[in-house]
């Protein structure tokens, strides 16, 4: 009998052993897995440009300071940490961060920036004082691509994390950290019985690694079971791990806070979310506040509940200073200071929400959506936001504007405005709408409406391609027209102001919009082939080649407008817009590079004479009021845009290194009322004064040769001559009639006709208000 | 008439020994001697001259010279994304833009380098020294492609 028991104490034993040795197999494969593996999913950070600073940049203090308060740098008089600067009128001492650029990291570094006239004057390191040659902030994060879970983190490593973080979190969570092997027994029989004294929780007795162990990989339940099991996965993560690497992981998976639906996870992210500061710039109280939310996040938000958060700030401030990490009088000093929360942290929606849905458009070619939301990505872009603010201020207040000059109704304009660099083709700015932080329908990208004049360019470029037949001098018949349409009655295309002007110059066509000979032209030239520019140019919709198509009755939308024109302001050079120069995964080796690709897709000569009529457009044409409504020293090309009903308004244009296009018009597609200089016009004007950009100063190809024109008479001078002006030819190209100085009209049949057949019809005074303001 | 002859013998062997003389474009001559335009040679400094003068300052040319230092160690790609920089500051830099015709010229990419060389010389005006270096990389580029 003694036996028998013996042996089934035996098998029993045996069976329990089986069972538990299963249970632990079972329990420390689930360890290691995680660990070995991925351990979070990290989002995809979106970063802007990084604002690159050197002596001449043009740049105002107040914008600089501006960039600083985006980056969310401190001002203190001492600038002892990175994240902090200094200002003393223009003069500036800025510690910069650490930031791991796709080249390699830039350390942090203390830089003295001085600006004179608005320009910088001197770049210096604020250490060596010795002279720097150029110097870039780190970028500004715009958005983040989140995991399905919503859990945002920032990950940091153990070696960044401060001492004195490191210790004061110890000394409140886990003392007995380096000395115990994943549980503390004795701890949990202490705590147990306190517990059962007070017939509530009071004290807890996990270690940190425990705590790891229930956030990683187990539920809240309070269980024996899952007691059990917790307590056997810390020994197993203590036996197979580094204490370092552990707390590395406690550091970035605690829960500290939400945000909507996201959660904020780590103190990484939780330093920036309530201090706006990187975990490395924080002051001893505000550790002591992170830190002491780690008992309970929701409980001791400081946010809503600032009272308890500040008392259990102040209880470990008062441990801290327990332990000599302190003094006693720094202790009672800081227990005496606000939280220091920041209001009105950036939240996890991004503010840029029209440019980020641009690029990750232009990610989703490369990337999947799995890796964008978990490989802790960091994607470079174009995106400026000192551009972004002038644009959407612009936009804003030339919209509040018309509204009230004209009695609109409030509110009920929309605008569209998108900037990118003329020469590179990268996306600065997108302004999907008067409201720039509302998510959804996306007007830069996906409205289409038709374009209206702002597609002439296409037909004369394809006109002026044509060097053996056209030139700016070409005459071109604004003449009642009828084509004739299948199956219809004829198209009869009419000018804005209801006039015709009769044998005009191919320039004056171009500068003044007419209708009518742009129609002649198009048709001479055939629909196809303007089709064909088009698509040169970067229009890649499909496009119908109806003959209404030359006057815009094409629907395009903004940013298709914007490719078409940073083609024609980059001289034929066409490169496709992009927002993303390069990608890095979480270890900051380069994944992709994005480079620089052109592709000439249009003779450099006929768009350079292209370029001089869209300058004639801005200084005589339908677009002469940006004289007066730009600085004077700023020349630009563009052109006007207004469709039937005065439905859309544009203008599309250029500087020297900037390329914009702006609508203005109704979602219910009802009249504004604008043209494109009295509507879009002013919204372009707006911004592009406010934004340092450069004068168009046009560079002529060698395959151009300059001559005296008269534009009026269609003639050239063989010499300088009082009423010509410098225009562009092709070389080699057909040339007009070359006179005499002094013998204009005598030769020139254009005047002779505009004289005999147009100049003497007597204009209504409604016609002639009409041309004033178109 | 005969002095005459003899000087036109003389300048005609003048000019086929200087044509001799021309490196050739694959030579081994370093990047900087191969590359660099005679006639607008960039000093970084503080002596005034072109390079202050140069939009965008002495800092291109600093720009330019890092990168002519990583084609020169074989970087292109690294060379490349220092010279897209330069060209944020000075985006109609015509050296630049010829400079990164170089780079995609040893990065294999002919197509870009013919495109990049081409809105080089658009950009150079009289420049003649450059637009003739672009123009060698147009061929350049041509040749290689070809013999793919």
């Amino acid at each position: 009998m003694k036996n028998i028991f013996l042996l089934l104490l035996l098998v029993l034993s045996l069976l329990a052993g089986l069972g538990t040795w299963s249970v632990v197999t079972r329990l420390n494969e689930q360890v290691t897995t995680r660990f070995e593996g991925r351990r979070w999913e990290l989002p995809a950070r979106i970063f802007g440009r990084p604002l690159e600073l050197y002596v001449g940049r043009e740049l105002l203090a107040d914008d600089l300071q501006q960039e600083l308060d985006l980056l969310q740098y401190v001002s203190t008089p001492s600038v002892a940490k990175p994240g902090e600067f200094r200002r003393a009128g223009n003069s500036f001492t800025v510690h910069s961060r650490d930031f791991p650029f796709p080249e390699g990291l830039q350390e942090a570094a203390i830089v003295n920036i001085k600006i004179i006239d608005n320009r910088i004057s001197s770049l210096s390191d604020g250490q060596s004082l010795r002279q720097l040659d150029i110097f870039r902030m780190e970028p500004l994060l715009i958005a983040s691509i989140y995991p399905g879970d919503n859990e945002d983190r920032l990950f940091v490593r153990l070696d960044d994390v401060p001492y004195l973080f490191a210790e004061t979190l110890l000394l409140t969570e886990d003392r007995k950290f380096y000395q115990h092997a994943g549980i503390r027994p004795l701890a949990i029989l202490r705590a147990l019985l306190a517990n059962i004294k007070a017939g509530r929780t009071v004290q807890g007795g996990s270690t940190l690694t425990q705590q790891l162990v229930k956030n990683f990989f187990l539920s809240s339940e309070q269980s024996i079971g899952r007691k059990l099991n917790e307590a056997v996965m810390a020994l197993l993560l203590e036996y197979h791990y580094s204490k370092e690497d552990i707390l590395e992981s406690y550091l970035n998976e605690i829960y500290l806070g939400q945000d909507g639906k996201r959660a904020i996870h780590g103190f990484g992210l939780a330093s920036r979310f309530y201090f706006e500061r990187n975990i490395d710039e924080l002051s001893p109280d505000q550790i002591a506040l992170l830190v002491g939310m780690a008992k309970g996040a929701s409980f001791y938000n400081p946010r809503r509940h600032p009272e308890r958060a500040r008392s259990r700030r102040n209880i470990i401030l008062g441990k801290m200073g327990k332990a000599g990490l302190l003094s006693k009088g720094e202790v009672q000093g800081l227990q005496r200071r606000s939280l220091g929360i920041r209001e009105g942290v950036p939240s996890g929606i991004t503010p840029y929400p029209a440019f980020v849905q641009l690029v990750r458009r232009q990610l989703k070619r490369d990337y999947r959506d799995e890796d964008l939301q978990s490989e802790g990505l960091s994607i470079f872009t174009t995106f400026d936001p000192v551009f972004q603010k002038r644009a959407e201020d612009g936009l804003q207040k030339v919209l509040a504007d018309i509204e009230l000059q004209r009695n609109l109704p409030k509110g009920k304009l929309q605008g569209v405005f998108v900037l990118c660099s003329a020469d590179q083709g990268e996306v600065l700015a997108v302004v999907a709408g008067r409201n720039p932080r509302q998510a959804g329908f996306n007007r830069a990208l996906d409205m289409r409406r038709p374009v209206g004049s702002i597609i002439k360019p296409a037909v004369y470029l394809t006109a002026l391609g044509q060097p053996e037949k056209y030139n700016l001098l070409s005459t071109l018949y604004d003449e009642p027209l009828r084509i004739p349409v299948q199956g219809g009655s004829a198209w009869q295309p009419e000018n804005y102001d209801r006039e015709f002007y009769g044998p005009v110059s191919l320039l004056t066509a171009l500068a003044d919009s007419y209708n009518v000979a742009t129609v002649q032209l198009g048709m001479e030239l055939g629909v196809d082939a303007v089709v064909k520019t088009l698509q040169s140019l970067g229009v890649d919709d499909e496009i119908a080649p109806y003959p209404s198509l030359l006057l815009g009755a094409v629907e395009l939308p903004p940013l298709t407008v914007l490719q078409m024109y940073q083609t024609i302001a980059a001289g034929g050079y066409r490169t496709q817009l992009r927002t993303i120069l390069a990608v890095t995964d979480m270890q900051n080796t380069l994944l992709q590079r994005y480079p620089l690709l052109v592709e000439q897709a249009v003779k450099p000569g006929p768009l350079f004479c292209l370029s001089r009529g869209l300058m004639e457009v801005c200084q005589s044409g339908t677009g002469r009021n940006l004289v007066n409504l730009l600085p004077l020293s700023l020349s630009v090309a563009g052109k006007t845009g207004t469709t039937d009903q005065l439905r859309d308004s544009w203008f599309a244009g250029f500087s020297g290194s900037h390329v914009a296009v702006a609508w203005v018009g109704r979602d219910d597609n009802r009249t504004t009322n604008l043209t494109g200089a009295t509507g879009a016009m002013l919204v372009w004007a707006a911004v592009m004064s406010q934004i340092r950009t450069t004068a168009l100063e046009l560079q002529a190809p060698d395959s151009i040769e300059f001559y005296y024109s008269d534009v009026a008479a269609g003639n050239l001078y063989a010499d300088y001559c009082e009423p010509g002006e410098l225009l562009p030819y092709v070389r080699g190209g057909v040339l007009p009639v070359v006179v005499r100085c002094g013998s204009r009209g005598l030769q020139s049949e254009r005047l002779r006709t505009r004289e005999d057949r147009y100049e003497k019809v007597p204009q209504s005074t409604m016609q002639k208000l009409f041309r004033i303001f178109q | 008439m005969k002095q005459m002859v003899i000087f036109f013998f003389l300048a005609f062997c003048l000019a086929v020994i200087q044509g001799c003389s021309v490196p050739g474009y694959r030579s081994a001559t370093p990047y900087r001697q191969k590359y660099e335009t005679p006639l607008k040679t960039f000093h970084s400094g503080a002596e005034g001259g072109w390079a202050a003068r140069r939009p965008g300052g002495a800092v291109v040319t600093k720009i330019q010279e890092q990168a002519w230092q990583l084609m020169e160690m074989g970087e292109f790609a690294a060379a490349s994304q220092r010279i897209e920089r330069g060209l944020r500051i000075a985006p109609k830099d015509e050296f630049l833009w010829s400079q990164l015709a170089q780079v995609r010229l040893e990065q294999q990419d002919y197509e870009q380098a013919r495109y990049l060389a081409a809105k080089s010389s658009d950009l150079a005006g009289r420049n003649v020294s450059l637009i003739s270096k672009n123009r060698e990389i147009i061929l350049e580029a041509d040749r290689l492609s070809s013999q793919q």
